[in-house]
């Protein structure tokens, strides 16, 4: 087990999240319930690169006419968040919210894992009601979509 | 009656020692808590700066490439930055689509720590890098009509992806 899956598992089960490991990777996934959805989150460690990523996954995913306004309304997202971004799969229309950091040469400290997963777990919630309105409403412009959640 | 001294650095000044000891050509402004410098790459110059936020202990660097995105071609920008933001580790391209702005983003929380020359490498190597191998993909599809999609295949596939 690598050190930062080590400070990734210890930190997640202290925090009371029901992780389960996915299979043999040095990854967790975890159901996340927030205020405006629930969705699946994986915390992985990918630790020949000293990098750990948590991802929020999208519960809707978009269909291939509607990735272009998708695509917009997480560019007009992701310009000027600080932490984190939003990212589509173009090929299959999977949406997801990445925080990461690489720990090089330091130590992976909980503060550290603490600060991408809560960062990330709160920007999907804020947000998601945007993403399913693009998705669902052919006539909302997105920079309106992301406005109203703003 | 001795001050305990402040043993946590400012990230102002790692940022500056770290400049300084790489040899980048940089300046810096308090007002804005800011170090600009420029970048030169192999093929591409850009001018890049960081952003401290102290308080927050929180330290944000961009690389803005030198290039505003005509309003013709700012949904394909879009769609180029969306193909290759997605499994990126670190960072993340950003477009402002009311002025065609664009810039490459890292980013670290230090709250409860410090920043230390190994973090700060990381932040800043890992954004230049990136851009270096995305920017001819992005002026492919600016100027030279190819399609978002094929843009980004022609350069992961050019370094090895």
């Amino acid at each position: 087990m690598g050190k930062i899956f080590e400070a990734v598992t210890r930190f997640l089960t202290a925090d009371d999240w029901p992780i389960k490991q996915i299979g043999d990777d040095l990854a967790y996934s975890v159901t996340c319930q927030g205020q405006n959805g629930e969705w699946a989150c994986v915390a992985e460690a990918i630790e020949e690169k000293n990098i750990f990523v948590f991802y929020s996954a999208c519960p809707v995913e978009a269909p291939e006419e509607v990735r272009p306004r998708v695509a917009e309304l997480l560019t007009r997202i992701n310009y000027g968040r600080l932490i984190g971004n939003f990212e589509m799969d173009y090929e299959d229309g999977h949406i997801r919210f990445r925080t990461s950091i690489d720990i090089t040469g330091h130590e992976i400290k909980p503060f550290m894992i603490s600060q991408l997963v809560y960062a990330n777990v709160q920007t999907m919630d804020q947000y998601l009601p945007a993403i399913k309105k693009v998705i669902e409403e052919e006539d909302v412009y997105p920079v309106i979509a992301m406005v109203q959640v703003e | 009656m001795d001050t305990v001294p402040n043993s946590k650095t400012s990230i102002m000044e790692v940022v500056v020692d770290f400049f300084t000891e790489k040899e980048w050509s940089f300046t810096r402004s308090e007002e804005r808590s800011a170090v600009y410098a420029s970048f030169h790459g192999a093929d591409f110059s850009w001018d890049c700066y960081a952003r401290i936020y102290e308080e927050a202990q929180r330290l944000v660097f961009y690389s803005i490439p030198q290039v505003t995105i005509p309003e013709d071609k700012r949904l394909p920008v879009a769609e180029y930055f969306t193909r290759a933001n997605y499994g990126l580790p670190i960072g993340n391209f950003e477009l402002d689509l009311d002025d065609g702005e664009v810039r490459y983003k890292t980013s670290i929380d230090v709250e409860e720590d410090r920043l230390t020359r190994a973090l700060l490498n990381h932040i800043i190597y890992a954004n230049i890098v990136t851009v270096d191998k995305y920017l001819p993909g992005l002026m492919a599809v600016v100027y030279g009509d190819v399609s978002p999609a094929e843009a980004v295949a022609q350069v992961e596939e050019s370094s090895g992806d």
